[in-house]
């Protein structure tokens, strides 16, 4: 008895308390889901432009098989990837950008278009196609509807705009209630079959109200396959220019 | 036992004769006892087991086996099943036809054991097209995934046009035609393919009922492994009853006792029944060789409990009433050369110990416990029975008189002509000797299986559309990604397409070419290292049938060489190519740098890859081609400086320039110079980054950085255009030496050897290279089922000369010990010599390949010969020296009386004999496999020849040598 004060109270101390909805939640599910996306895309693309470097691991059948370590530079809807690792890859790079892709290979000093519909296509082997990749904002091309809510999530499903270009015709989120960042995802095709799912933790946010997960998990729904992004570093709003996303800087050493 | 018998008996009698006792005294024991273990034995019998793995028949220090296996495991198998898909009116390409090919390359993939498929449905593809007059890179599958719930809404012939047009694919995975198209499927090493390849077959097998015009082929060594097991199987149960018929109906005639044929026969069949449930026992698998086994028990083990009872059976004809008395006579008389026969037989078999093949070793020892299993059986057996079943005398006896008279005569005629009869004999060993040079060693598919059979439709099919179904694999080690690693490996699979019997070659050069294609718009390996890395990562992540080209850590490469089946010398003449080429070591010396040697050595390199790619596509290579490679083009064609105006106009010009100038008037004063600069291979990029500086937009001066790079990637695109103009004048040159224009995809092929002229290094062999230059090693191995079949049947030759070496030396020394004399050991063992030499001589006619078979042949051969001439030689010595016929002392006979009694006692046996197997196993000649009818045929042969040398020859050889050793050995050996 004499303990037990003491070890009752470490553990309510200890425990986490039950985190608080967001105090924009309410103002936000009043206007309509669609508002709550727009809140939702905004809290992780906050930003004009952002640096970000991840190390992807592939897993097939739960074994590691391959490793690559890359950088993103986006801006807008422009993008350029550069690859870091593995070694044989170094110094890679593609361009997005309004809808074209260039690739540029090291020890080439050309610059190669591809076609668009290449967006659509896996990405050295992971589980994402480089458009998921730009998939952060999704209220542009995706129209949403309130599927239901729990103590820490609201659940929207997404049905894809009319003109959009985006893979997926349809996508079912959860935005949490606590911070409003959209942290699971499931993808699913024309015929309602689920393709794969993102789950994203490890949150953070910056001082600019920006906010980050740590690790990305892309899981394909179909196989044992997956791929696993850890946010090495991440830099925003360092005045990256319209013209860097050129063809000119792939053939620079990024 | 009769006091008459005990007190004449040599050791050899007294062992038969104790045996015969045995069963005398005690028959129904020793019957219930031998049914009750064959009762106990069948089920297991039943059970035996199958191991059909041919690589365990390579010997166990051969070097091919060990490289099969690294190379299979490596690469996930090198066991390919081939499945044509085809279309019975001409046209594959229908909505309907394409699903079945998409169901059928995914649906192998499920199959247990499978551990990969590939087909034109699952290609990974790059294309180029125009887009707003820019060339663009479209990546994806060669053909998308169908969707087969709505095939009206597949373009067929849009995916026809698309697959058709790819030259890697077309002849190869789809018919030029577009009529057929093959699925390959990978086994997995070490796993049983007989299984799998059946799982396959019925699973396609059952999507076809829903497909109509469509027609299904299976080729490729899982199928047609699979085939000749079942149809193995199927011969011998339509063909067992038959042969078991003929055997007793030829032993019921010759002995003319149903009884006496149940007897001998049904001896033999409790010792094959004893030896297979030996093999479950002890949890041993019949192999490719042991499964003859039976069949050999029933060849050899019939003579010992024949001979048994026809001596019996005489006894009982000459008026002896009382069975036992006629047994153990028939025991004491033929008990011993039954026991030498068998145990020289089984000493025989022992000699396969001295092979390095443990399947031969196995088999070798397992024929020796059937031999004496059927030896003891039949001496036991027999006797028992005999004593027990109500046997008859025949008054006149079974021998057919006139059967008497002719063998008497032509063994006497012999005989008496021994200059005629040695030379004859002479002449037959000469012509034997002659007719084995021609047995063939390799192995022709079309020769293993008859016209009309399902394997030789299949592979006509699969080789006119196709290229066939036979592969073999030719590994490359080095660092894969390198260039001048995938420059080595492009001309290996230049010079092995262009070997005779060859019809397709795949490497990893073709999807780099592809992923090149893509990522640079060349279609040739870039020469840059970075560029070749990069692709080779990108395509190893991307493409999922890369793995069967290269291994995942790129170190070794795999050629995927599709072989004629018809063309049996075709791979060990890839081998000894392949593997012999002198360029191991290659170096990259920078061009500028290229001294004399080191030119010529480039050229002779690149001259070969150019010829090889002609003979490739079927031309010879043309005089003069070295003159014309040596050529060193300063200048461009005009067709070049157009395309170079396009490329500055497109890089400088007014829309979307790469580098904007300043005044776009300035473009046309600076083409001239930089056309003439490039053409002349003056003008290097730091040049043209100035030249351009000079009047670029000051805008692009702030980034002076930026500038230099992207004038380094016009350089580069410049040069591009340079290049590819030689490599245009280089081609035109060779057309011009061949004398007519080459088609498009030798262009191709021809281009790219070509283009290594122009890269800013070459490429030479590393002894030639000098001090610093980048170099790569590499090293050739070359595999393949062809080759690890034709190593295995080498091996067995190999082995099957030192052990009939040993097996003579045994069977010698074991007769010679018996008879105690060394000539009459030689001489019994002639008739076994002569038969092996026909056998193998009829094989040489015949063109019946020497391999695993052969040996179960040449055992056939052996012991035929031996029991026959044990008997004959044993009776004679009994003849000439005097003996005793149911306890009647007869003085020696003279020699020709001596070859009459002799061929009249056991002749009529040794005829039954073979006239029983030679009869019987001839009806495996109406089988279905080339080997089984081989084996009836020889095995008839055999008995055939056994039987005419030893009743015709053998006496003629017995009087010659009785001469020579007089009365000191058969003397001895003979109860006298």
């Amino acid at each position: 008895m004499k303990n037990l004060l003491p070890t009752l109270c470490l553990l309510l101390c200890a425990a986490p308390a039950a985190a608080a909805d967001d105090p924009l939640l309410a103002e936000l599910l009043a206007k309509g889901p669609e508002a709550l996306l727009v809140e939702a895309d905004k809290r992780i693309s906050n930003f004009q432009d952002q640096e970000l470097t991840v190390e992807m691991s592939i897993f097939s059948g739960g074994k590691l098989e391959q490793k690559a370590k890359l950088t993103t530079f986006t801006k807008g809807s422009a993008r350029i990837v550069r690859f870091d690792e593995p070694a044989d890859v170094r110094g890679m790079g593609i361009l997005i950008k309004a809808r074209a892709i260039y690739v540029k290979i090291p020890g080439s000093p050309k610059v190669r278009r591809v076609a668009g519909h290449s967006r659509k296509q896996g990405m050295m082997g992971s589980d994402y196609a480089f458009d998921d990749t730009s998939m952060l904002a999704l209220a542009e091309d995706y129209t949403a509807e309130l599927a239901g809510q729990t103590d820490a999530d609201v659940k929207l499903v997404l049905t894809r705009k009319p003109g959009s270009e985006m893979n997926y015709p349809k996508l079912e989120v959860l935005i949490s209630k606590s911070d409003l960042v959209r942290h699971h995802t499931r993808f699913f095709d024309d015929d309602g079959k689920e393709l794969k799912t993102e789950t994203r933790t490890e949150l953070r946010k910056n001082e600019k109200g920006h906010y980050t997960h740590g690790t990305v998990v892309m899981k394909d729904s179909q196989r044992d396959h997956h791929t696993e992004n850890k946010v090495v570093a991440e830099k925003v709003d360092q005045g990256l220019e319209d013209r860097f996303f050129q063809q000119k800087t792939l053939l620079k050493n990024l | 036992m009769p006091a008459e018998f005990r007190a004449r008996t040599t050791s050899l009698q007294a062992a038969a004769t104790a045996v015969g006792a045995l069963a005398v005294r005690a028959p129904w024991a020793v019957l219930v006892l031998s049914v009750f273990v064959t009762a106990a034995l069948a089920p297991l019998a039943a059970r035996v087991g199958y191991d059909d793995d041919v690589l365990g028949f390579l010997p166990d220090d051969e070097p091919e086996v060990e490289r099969f296996r690294d190379i299979g495991r490596r690469f996930g198998g090198l066991s390919v099943g081939v499945i044509g898909v085809a279309a019975t009116d001409g046209d594959l390409f229908t909505p309907e036809r394409l699903c079945l090919l998409q169901r059928v390359t995914q649906g192998v993939r499920t199959v247990e054991g499978i551990e990969h498929s590939s087909s034109v449905t699952h290609l990974l593809d790059a294309d180029v097209a125009q887009e707003g007059g820019e060339e663009i890179t479209v990546v994806g599958m060669l053909i998308d995934e169908l969707p087969c719930d709505d095939p009206q809404s597949i373009d067929a012939a849009a995916i026809r046009a698309r697959v058709l047009s790819r030259d890697h694919v077309r002849g190869a995975l789809i018919s030029p035609r577009g009529d057929a198209a093959l699925v390959l499927a990978n086994v997995r090493p070490d796993v049983p393919v007989r299984p799998i390849a059946e799982e396959v077959r019925a699973m396609v097998d059952g999507w076809l009922p829903g497909v109509e015009g469509v027609r299904v082929y299976y080729g490729g060594a899982p199928f047609v492994g699979s085939y000749v097991a079942q149809v193995a199987r199927d011969d011998i149960l339509r063909l067992s009853p038959w042969i078991s018929l003929a055997i007793i109906v030829i032993v019921l005639l010759t002995s003319r006792s149903v009884l006496g044929a149940t007897i001998a026969l049904g001896s033999v069949g409790m010792g094959i029944v004893w030896v297979l449930g030996m093999f479950t026992l002890v949890d041993e698998p019949l192999t490719l060789v042991s499964s003859s086994l039976p069949v050999l028990l029933i060849a050899l083990g019939s003579a010992y409990s024949i001979h048994l009872l026809a001596r019996i059976l005489d006894n009982l004809d000459a008026g002896e009433v009382d069975r036992r008395r006629a047994v153990l006579d028939s025991m004491a008389h033929v008990g011993p050369p039954v026991l030498v026969a068998g145990l020289t037989t089984a000493a025989g078999f022992v000699s396969f110990q001295v092979m390095n093949i443990e399947p031969m070793r196995d088999f070798g020892l397992w024929m020796t416990v059937g031999t004496l299993v059927v030896v003891l059986l039949g001496m036991l057996v027999v006797p028992a029975a005999a004593v027990i079943l109500p046997l008859r005398g025949r008054p006149g006896g079974r021998a057919p008189a006139w059967a008497v008279r002719a063998m008497a005569a032509a063994a006497l005629a012999a005989a008496r002509r021994p200059v005629w009869t040695f030379g004859l004999t002479a002449a037959l060993v000469i012509a034997c000797g002659v007719a084995i040079r021609v047995v063939p060693g390799g192995m022709d598919m079309r020769a293993f299986f008859a016209e009309d059979s399902e394997p030789v439709a299949a592979e006509a099919f699969l080789e006119a559309r196709l290229g066939g179904s036979v592969f073999v694999q030719a590994q490359v080690a080095g660092d894969i990604k390198s260039p001048l690693v995938l420059l080595a490996i492009e001309r290996l699979a230049a010079e092995a397409c262009a070997m005779p019997g060859v019809t397709d070659v795949q490497s990893v050069a073709v999807p780099m070419l592809i992923g090149a294609r893509a990522l640079t718009g060349a279609r040739r390996i870039p020469a840059a290292e970075a560029s070749t890395r990069a692709i080779a990562t990108l395509l190893d992540s991307e493409d999922p049938n890369i793995r069967l080209l290269v291994d995942a850590p790129w170190r070794h490469a795999l050629l995927q060489i599709k072989v004629q089946a018809g063309s049996p010398d075709t791979p060990a003449a890839l081998k000894a190519a392949l593997e012999g080429r002198r360029e191991r070591r290659l170096a990259a010396v920078s061009r500028g740098a290229l001294n004399d040697v080191q030119r010529a050595a480039e050229r002779r390199a690149v001259e070969g890859h150019v010829r090889a790619a002609l003979r490739c596509a079927g031309r010879a290579g043309p005089q003069g081609l070295g003159d014309a490679l040596a050529v060193r083009y300063t200048d461009v064609s005009p067709a070049g400086v157009g395309r170079l105006e396009a490329r500055l106009e497109e890089a400088l010009g007014e829309e979307d320039p790469l580098i904007a100038l300043a005044d776009p008037g300035a473009l046309a004063a600076l083409k001239p110079n930089v056309i003439r600069g490039l053409a002349a291979r003056t003008l290097e990029p730091p040049a043209l980054a100035e030249a351009i500086a000079a009047v670029a937009h000051p805008d692009e001066l702030e980034d002076r950085e930026a500038l230099d790079t992207a004038a380094a990637s016009l350089y580069a695109s410049l040069r591009d255009i340079v290049e590819q103009d030689a490599v245009d004048r280089r081609l035109e040159a060779v057309a011009g030496l061949i004398g007519e224009p080459l088609p498009e995809r030798d262009h191709l092929a021809l281009r790219r050897a070509l283009a290594v002229l122009d890269d800013p290094y070459a490429v030479v062999p590393a002894e030639a290279a000098g001090g610093a230059s980048e170099r790569a090693d590499i090293e050739v191995a070359v595999t393949g089922f062809p080759l690890v079949y034709q190593r295995m049947n080498e091996a067995v030759q190999r082995n099957q000369v030192s052990s009939l070496a040993l097996t003579a030396v045994l069977v010698i020394t074991t007769l010679s010990i018996f008879f105690r004399s060394a000539v009459l050991g030689l001489v019994a063992t002639i008739p076994a010599g002569l038969t092996l030499a026909v056998m193998f001589a009829v094989m040489g006619l015949l063109r019946i390949p020497m391999d695993v078979g052969s040996t179960m042949l040449a055992s056939i051969a052996m012991g035929v010969g031996i029991d026959y001439a044990v008997h004959l030689a044993w009776r004679y010595g009994a003849e000439v020296n005097g003996t005793e016929v149911n306890g009647t002392e007869e003085t020696g006979a003279t020699r020709d009386e001596a070859v009459v009694r002799t061929l009249g006692a056991t002749g009529w046996g040794i005829v039954i004999n073979a006239l029983e197997v030679s009869l019987g196993f001839g009806i495996l000649a109406f089988g279905s496999l080339v080997p089984m009818k081989a084996v009836g045929l020889l095995t008839s042969t055999a008995m055939a020849v056994g039987a005419v040398t030893t009743l015709v020859l053998l006496p003629a050889l017995l009087r010659w040598a009785w001469r020579i050793t007089r009365k000191s050995a058969l003397a001895t050996a003979q109860p006298s």
